[in-house]
Order: C-alpha cells, then sequence, then structure tokens
C-alpha cells in the first residue's frame, strides 16, 4: 500500500496543465504594474520626503485652511447629491416599475442617456442655458450675472449626470423584490400604502444606502462639471487639477489625491460590508417577480407629472446642446450653421479616433482579463488568488482623478516610461474597467455548472482546452455585453485620462474641456453630440450585429 | 451495431483514506481505509445514505477529487497520480453534465477532437456511440431539446465514445421519473453487458442497485459496510444497517437456545425456530432479521396471538403492522386473490417462515 502525500498528487496533476501557469503570472503581472504600482508610488511621493517616511506633506496640506475649506466643500457636495439623488433616483424606479403609466420606454430611455454621456456635458448645457450669456437667464429674463456657477450648479450638474445610475441600480431592486412577499401581506390585509411602508421599503435600505453611496463616489470622482461650474466653490479633483496643471506641484497634488482617496476608500467599504451583511433583500433569487401595478389616478398622475418633468429636464439640456452645435454662436447669433460639425469632424478628428481605437481595444482587454482572473478566482485553487482579485477590484474605490495622477506621475519617470503613449492610456481605460470585467465574469462563470468542467476534464481536456471550448463559448454574451459598458465608461471619462493624454493620443472629453475653455462653445457641443451618437451606435449597433442569441442572453 | 472495446480492465482500490479539512487543523474523514477490486467487465454498485462518501469515491477515482492515501490501479497500472484528463476514465453525471452550447453530436465528439481524432473517424464513432444508445437521428439536436431520458442517454454515449477503461456512473438516474428510470436501468444494463466495460455506479436507491449490479457494496460513513451479490445483501445482510437500507426489515430480539449442525434453535417471540447461523453466535443474545414477505399472517388460532394494530394499502400489497406481546410485527401479503380480509383490531396468528430469517449478534446492531 502505498501513501502519497497530497501535495504530489495535485501538483502532479496540475503540472501537465499548463493553462493556469501562464494565465495567472500574466494577469497577476498587469494587476500589479498597472494598478498596485501607480498607487503605491502616489503613496510614496505623499508620504515620503527626502527618503523618510514622513506626514510633513499631508501636515502641511491639512493644516492650510484653504485646503480644509476645499475637503468639507466635497465632503458637502457628495453627501447632497447622495441625498438628493437617491430620492430622484427611488421615485423615478418607482414610477417605471410599480405604477401604471404610459410611455415607460421613453421614460427610461431619456434617464439612461446621461450614463452614457461625459458628465462634462451636462456643465455644457447647463451654461448654454443658465451662464451669463445663457439662453433662460440671459435671454429670457435679462439677468446678467448667473447663481449658477457654485454650489448649486455643480448639484444640479452632477444629480442630472449620476443618478441614472442610482436609478438603474432602484430600479432592478424593485424589479426583483420577490412579489410573492408582497402579497402575502396582501392576503393579511395590508393595504397597498401598508405593504409598501412595512415590507418592501425595508428590504430595499441596503439598496438605498447602496446608491447613495455610489452617486457619493460619483460626486467624489467628477471633475468635468468642477472644473468650468466649480466657480468659487472648490473641490477636491478640482484643486488637484490646479494644482498640478496650473501650478505644476507634484508633491502637494498627490498629497490631495490621497487625501481625497481617504473618504472614497471608507465609503466604498462601507458599501461592502452593508452588501454582504445585508443579503436578505433577497434580490433577484427566486419566487415570482410579477408585480401589480398602482392603478390609483392620483399616484400615476403625479408620477407621469414627475417622471415627465425630469426626462423635459434632460431632453433641454441634450436639445440645447445640440442648439448650441448647429448655430453660430450660443447666445450671441442663433443662426443656423454647420461649421461646428465640420470643425469637430476635421480638427478633433484625431481624439475621435484615438477615443474609438483605444476604447475598444482597452475594452477587450480589461474584459479578457477580467474573464481569467474570474476564473482564477472561481474555477481554481491557486494560492493568492484573493490578493489578486482584491488589487484588481481597488478600481472601484478610487476616484478617477486620483488613478489618472497615479497613472500620470508613475508612469513619467523609469523604470517604466509610458508617457505620451497609447499604452498608458488604454492601461488607464483598462484598469478601471477591470473590477466589471471580473464581476460580470464571475457572475457568468457561476451561471455554469462545475460539472461541466469536470465532464470536460473526464473526457482529457486540460483546463485550458475546457476555458476555450466549453467556458468561453457560454460566457461569450456576457462578455459582449462587458465590453460595452466597458466602451462607454472609457470613452466618458474625463478625469482618469486628463493626466495622461498627450498631443500624440488625445481623446474626446479632454478636447471638449478645452475647447470650452477657449470659448469654443459651438466645437463643444459638436463634438459632444458625435460622442453621444457613437456611444448610441455601438450599445445599440454592436447586439444587433451579433444576432438573436446574443440578444436573447442579454 | 458493434463498438470497438478495448480489453475490459480490473479495477483495484487499495487503502483509500480522504478527509475534508473543516478548520485550523481539523479534518473530518469522508472515505476510510476503502478497499474495493472489481473483476474485468463486473458491474458494481456504491450503495449508501447521502453523505456516506459514495460519491467521493467516484469522484477519487476520475481523478475530481485529491485523496491523502491510497492507490488505485487498472489492471496493474497505477493512475492515482494521473492528472483527471490522463485517465481514460468515463465519467456520467447525476445532471448529464451535456455542454448546453454544443449539438448532440459536438457533445459525443467532445473527446475524439480533444485528442485530435481524424475528423471521418470522429464520424463513424460518434454514429456508433449514438446508435448503442438509439439517438442515432439526433446528432444535430442541442440538448435543450432533448427530453431528460434522452439526454441521459448522450451523456452515456458521450462516455462510451471515449472507449474508457472503466466507466463510472453518479446517480445517472435520479433525476427522471419514476417510469423511465426503470426503463433506462434495464437498457443500461443491457448496453454495459454487451460491451463488457468495468463499472462502477453509485446510488441511494436500493432497487436500483438489486437490479443492475454483479455485486452491490452498501457503503456506511465512508467505510463499505457489506459487499457481495444483490441476493446476499438482501438476504443475509452483515449488519441491521445494511439489512434496514436494502429494505424493510422485522429486527426482533431472540435468544439463542442450542446449537447443532450449523443451525442455531432460536425463541423468537416465543416461536421455536431452527435457523441457519455461524457457530459464533451459540448461546449468545441475536437478532431476529424478518422480512415482511416472510410474516405469514393466518386464521387466530394457530401460531403466535397477535392483533392488528395498523393497515396500509399499497395497491399491489396491503401492509399490516401487528402487535405480538410488546413487538410490533411488520407483514405484507399480496392484495390480489385473498378472500380473507384482514381489518384493523382483527385478531390472527402469526407465523415466521423459518428459512427466511437471518440471526445477527445483538451487540453492534441496535434495534431501532
Amino acid at each position: 500500500m502505498t501513501s502519497i502525500a497530497l501535495t504530489s498528487v495535485t501538483e502532479k496533476g496540475r503540472g501537465r496543465d499548463w493553462t493556469l501557469y501562464v494565465v495567472y503570472p500574466a494577469a497577476a503581472l498587469f494587476v500589479l504594474i498597472f494598478t498596485a504600482y501607480p498607487m503605491i508610488d502616489l503613496l510614496s511621493r505623499a508620504f515620503v520626503v527626502d527618503g523618510h517616511l514622513s506626514l510633513a506633506t499631508i501636515g502641511a496640506i491639512v493644516a492650510d485652511p484653504f485646503n480644509r475649506t476645499v475637503f468639507w466643500n466635497t465632503l458637502l457636495l457628495g453627501a447632497t447629491v447622495a441625498v438628493l439623488g437617491t430620492i430622484l433616483a427611488t421615485l423615478y424606479a418607482y414610477a417605471i416599475a410599480r405604477v401604471a403609466i404610459p410611455g415607460k420606454r421613453v421614460w427610461h430611455f431619456f434617464a439612461l442617456l446621461p450614463t452614457i454621456s461625459p458628465p462634462i456635458l451636462m456643465a455644457l448645457g447647463l451654461i448654454l442655458l443658465y451662464g451669463r450669456r445663457g439662453l433662460i437667464t440671459n435671454e429670457l429674463f435679462g439677468i446678467q450675472s448667473s447663481g449658477l456657477y457654485g454650489f448649486k450648479g455643480l448639484v444640479i450638474a452632477q444629480l442630472i449626470s449620476y443618478f441614472p445610475f442610482a436609478y438603474l441600480l432602484m430600479l432592478n431592486l424593485f424589479r426583483g423584490l420577490d412579489a410573492s412577499l408582497e402579497e402575502a401581506a396582501a392576503t393579511m390585509g395590508a393595504n397597498g400604502w401598508r405593504v409598501l411602508r412595512t415590507v418592501s421599503l425595508p428590504l430595499l435600505v441596503p439598496g438605498l444606502a447602496g446608491a447613495a453611496l455610489l452617486m457619493f463616489s460619483y460626486s467624489f470622482a467628477d471633475l468635468g462639471n468642477p472644473l468650468l461650474l466649480g466657480g468659487d466653490f472648490p473641490v477636491m479633483s478640482s484643486q488637484i487639477y490646479q494644482m498640478i496643471i496650473g501650478m505644476y506641484d507634484i508633491p502637494q497634488g498627490a498629497a490631495l489625491a490621497v487625501l481625497l482617496l481617504i473618504p472614497a476608500v471608507l465609503m466604498f467599504f462601507a458599501h461592502k460590508m452593508l452588501t454582504s451583511r445585508m443579503s436578505f433583500a433577497s434580490v433577484g433569487v427566486k419566487g415570482s417577480s410579477r408585480h401589480r401595478e398602482v392603478r390609483h389616478l392620483g399616484v400615476q398622475a403625479a408620477a407621469l407629472l414627475f417622471v415627465g418633468s425630469i426626462t423635459f429636464i434632460i431632453c433641454l439640456q441634450y436639445g440645447t446642446i445640440i442648439a448650441g452645435a448647429v448655430t453660430q454662436l450660443f447666445g450671441v447669433n442663433y443662426a443656423l450653421t454647420p461649421k461646428h460639425f465640420i470643425a469637430a469632424l476635421t480638427k478633433s478628428r484625431g481624439a475621435l479616433l484615438d477615443t474609438l481605437t483605444l476604447g475598444v481595444i482597452a475594452s477587450f482587454i480589461s474584459v479578457v482579463l477580467g474573464l481569467l482572473i474570474a476564473w482564477i478566482v472561481a474555477r481554481t485553487k491557486a494560492p493568492g488568488r484573493s490578493i489578486m482579485d482584491f488589487i484588481a477590484n481597488l478600481p472601484l474605490a478610487i476616484p478617477g482623478t486620483v488613478i489618472g495622477l497615479a497613472f500620470g506621475l508613475a508612469f513619467n519617470g523609469p523604470p517604466l516610461i509610458l508617457t505620451g503613449t497609447a499604452a498608458i492610456i488604454i492601461a488607464a481605460f483598462a484598469v478601471r474597467s477591470l473590477p466589471y470585467g471580473i464581476r460580470s465574469g464571475v457572475a457568468a462563470l457561476n451561471q455554469i455548472n462545475r460539472t461541466l468542467d469536470e465532464a470536460s476534464t473526464t473526457m482529457g481536456a486540460t483546463s485550458g482546452e475546457t476555458l476555450w471550448r466549453v467556458l468561453l463559448p457560454l460566457v461569450r454574451p456576457a462578455l459582449l455585453a462587458g465590453m460595452v459598458f466597458s466602451f462607454t465608461r472609457s470613452v466618458t471619462t474625463l478625469s482618469a485620462v486628463i493626466f495622461v493624454v498627450s498631443p500624440h493620443w488625445s481623446l474626446v472629453t479632454p478636447t471638449i474641456l478645452s475647447q470650452m475653455d477657449r470659448g469654443d462653445v459651438g466645437e463643444a457641443a459638436a463634438l459632444s453630440v458625435i460622442v453621444v451618437l457613437m456611444v448610441l451606435l455601438i450599445i445599440h449597433g454592436v447586439p444587433r450585429l451579433l444576432g438573436r442569441d446574443w440578444r436573447e442572453a442579454h | 451495431m458493434k463498438m470497438e472495446t478495448a480489453r475490459a480492465k480490473a479495477l483495484s482500490i487499495k487503502g483509500l483514506n480522504k478527509s475534508y479539512r473543516i478548520g485550523r487543523g481539523r479534518r473530518l474523514p469522508v472515505v476510510t481505509d476503502f478497499n474495493l477490486s472489481l473483476a474485468p467487465g463486473e458491474f458494481v454498485t456504491l450503495l449508501g445514505p447521502s453523505g456516506c462518501g459514495k460519491t467521493t469515491v467516484l469522484r477519487t477515482l476520475a481523478g475530481l477529487e485529491e485523496f491523502e492515501e491510497g492507490e488505485i490501479l487498472l489492471d496493474s497500472r497505477s493512475i492515482a497520480r494521473l492528472p483527471p484528463h490522463h485517465r481514460r476514465i468515463g465519467l456520467v453525471f447525476q445532471n448529464y453534465a451535456l455542454f448546453p452550447h454544443m449539438s448532440v453530436f459536438d457533445n459525443v465528439a467532445y473527446s475524439l477532437r480533444i485528442r485530435r481524432v481524424a475528423e471521418a473517424q470522429i464520424g463513424t464513432e460518434v454514429k456508433t456511440a449514438l446508435t448503442a444508445v438509439g439517438l442515432e437521428d439526433y446528432g444535430p439536436r442541442l440538448p435543450g431539446q432533448l427530453s431528460g431520458g434522452q439526454q441521459q442517454r448522450v451523456a452515456v454515449a458521450r462516455a462510451l465514445v471515449m472507449n474508457p477503461d472503466l466507466l463510472l456512473f453518479d446517480e445517472p438516474l435520479s433525476n427522471l421519473d419514476a417510469k423511465l428510470r426503470v426503463q433506462v436501468r434495464s437498457e443500461l444494463r443491457r448496453l454495459q453487458q454487451r460491451l463488457g466495460t468495468t463499472a462502477l455506479f453509485v446510488t441511494h436507491d436500493q432497487d436500483e442497485a438489486m437490479s443492475l449490479s454483479d455485486r452491490i457494496a452498501v457503503m456506511r460513513a465512508g467505510r463499505i459496510e457489506q459487499i457481495g451479490p444483490p441476493e446476499e445483501i438482501y438476504a443475509r445482510p452483515a449488519t441491521l444497517f445494511v439489512a434496514q437500507f436494502v429494505g424493510k426489515v422485522n429486527a426482533l430480539p431472540a435468544q439463542v437456545t442450542g446449537y447443532e449442525g450449523g443451525a442455531a434453535s432460536v425463541d423468537v417471540l416465543g416461536q421455536m425456530l431452527r435457523v441457519q447461523a455461524p457457530a459464533a453466535l451459540r448461546d449468545s443474545d441475536v437478532l431476529a432479521l424478518i422480512r415482511p414477505e416472510a410474516v405469514v399472517l393466518q386464521q387466530p388460532g394457530s401460531g403466535l396471538a397477535g392483533r392488528v394494530e395498523e393497515v396500509e394499502y399499497l395497491g399491489d400489497q396491503t401492509e399490516y403492522r401487528v402487535r405480538i406481546g410488546s413487538a410490533l410485527v411488520t407483514a405484507v401479503r399480496s392484495t390480489l386473490g385473498k378472500s380473507w380480509r384482514i381489518k384493523e383490531g382483527d385478531h390472527l396468528g402469526v407465523a415466521f417462515d423459518e428459512d427466511a430469517v437471518h440471526l445477527l449478534p445483538r451487540e453492534g446492531n441496535l434495534p431501532t
């Protein structure tokens, strides 16, 4: 009777199955170089003075009363946007999910429009409407100085930009909530309002908190709106930008970025704890999801009025941008002209093509890498896999400005210089999309019964062959959906790329920003319209191109 | 219809030990000192309740689970250290594990394509395998378009086409409805006999085990409790656990009063019986195991005096719970052709069929 040590059995077994040995180091290397290294580099810039660990830089930052004001401004803005946005999103989601109103597809479409647009468009639209030469403020009311710039303007711009993300989250919650729970309450004699109050809302509490934290973190990460609308209300992201681009004070900028990191990371882990603790909100599990719609006339009218007004505001934004794109000089000369579109398609053609190319490449990388990491996490027992997963997911917690700055600084000097290359932009895009790639990969793999892997193995396939022949074809729809999402995210971000673009490789969002800086509002508007159309085309075109089975799986 | 078959191989599992980690330094044994040998072409069933380790043994053979100690031999070649994809062991899963994105043909062809067999040969081999399970026309279908029974047969064809050294079945019939299960299991048995592949089948269903197997190994808590042909397992169970797992049984405490010529004289509830028994049981407290069908119900006055406490009508049979003194005995009679109807509360006589009584030492076999 031979006795075999446990390790020898497994190692010998895996020794002939090389896939993991190739995939794992490759994925780990990417994550270490492009996620861990820039962040460590940033931290060291903030905490190391003359080769020693020191709190001097951070201390100086915190001691400066102006910086403290900026910090509190950021928190105040985030909290306001979080609370108001969550309320808006919840009402909007409730109206769409539960109230019998006509035109739901239309309301849904317009509510999602901001999720596929660069947030900077909201600032653009607001300035055209309510700015010093705004259509409404100046033309209609003749007001010269406008209260748009500052806290109020920022709240409005961020609400329109980010409430749709919270709306999507709440919509899924309302739809996923087990209808039989509500039916049970109803059979026990509770009326509609009582069911909502005693059953539905308590179950939604984690979701509401999640939506609020989501809004908070988006507000933190926003750079475009604060730069254009901030006025005398500076926030951390715009302050970091000024520090780096305006004053070229890198240690100060890095220290500010680290300071912004603290609340962002806290918020992220609070959210994680919350969702893991309150998983009883049995969302999306079995049970019936056929909800009875509310048919109370008053409620229907109120819901219709509400979604109608929000949609009107959103349409006004986009309509104004379109108007700005086709008029000589919005606010001064309303004569129609194609010159802005022509300018956008000629002068900014490079930015458009670069955005498209780099976005596609990066989304491909993030989705494939995400699947491989998901595979390592969900299907193997490779040591250290959870650490890799953790690091790869960190960008979820880190505001885009901070990642962008960390990238710009870390790869601007040895050992790895990428400044001015396409690689640095692709990497910045990919790193920020990777967590979503992993998440959708894990979700897709968890849908596939493990016995399929085992069947494949017993029939002689290595894990690589199993991945290629069995798992990959089955997760392909999820992969494509992930690619579209990742592409949209890359195209619309400003904060993550503003520190890594270069004359060789320019992108659309920084171009819009600089056009607005120069006062070329018409060109900025035209370029904005083109970007939104491009994203819409990809989102709706790709599934159609790929045929029926993709849409079904979606 | 002929399938290429390799010479059937003998399987030998020696001293297999496996445990799961359940926290720091503590391990829960799932398979303990497991020994089992299968002759070439033999069909053996691992039978046991859920959690007894039978599926673990199967998965260990396929290489899907690691183990601490032991040796696995196919003929004289050790496969214990081979990675699963080099073992050539066909495994039919409980949920069939058909690849949903591949046609029936592609599912069956999978192992051949992995081995880079020429497409022309794949065509003939897949056709042969599908014909063997009666699905020769279903090649282009997707698994989702097949019934449960058909999916199950595709899974079998997929395992057969590998021309495996050993066929493993992990409760492959448990997802079929009762009628289909009976039909598929006899098909399975015929197929295995024709191909002559050595097969190990895991189930918790004693009917399945009885009807399919050359031998049954009854497992309990990671060990084999008894191994033998179905008749032996049923008629002469080694332990009360085995007796109860393969069917209903009356376990009556009894006294051996004499021993002569390989047979013991036993007093069971007052009836004296002569029962074949090993000499070790001489002069000891025993349990008399009597199957319900060996309990004979008679008109009052003959045999032991009993009173019917419960009647359970089961269609083809009727079951009776009869009180004899302090003991409650279960009897069963065919429902048809009986002029004498027995009702609750009836007094009647009870006798035990001497030839169908089996004795176990009372020690270690607590009656339940």
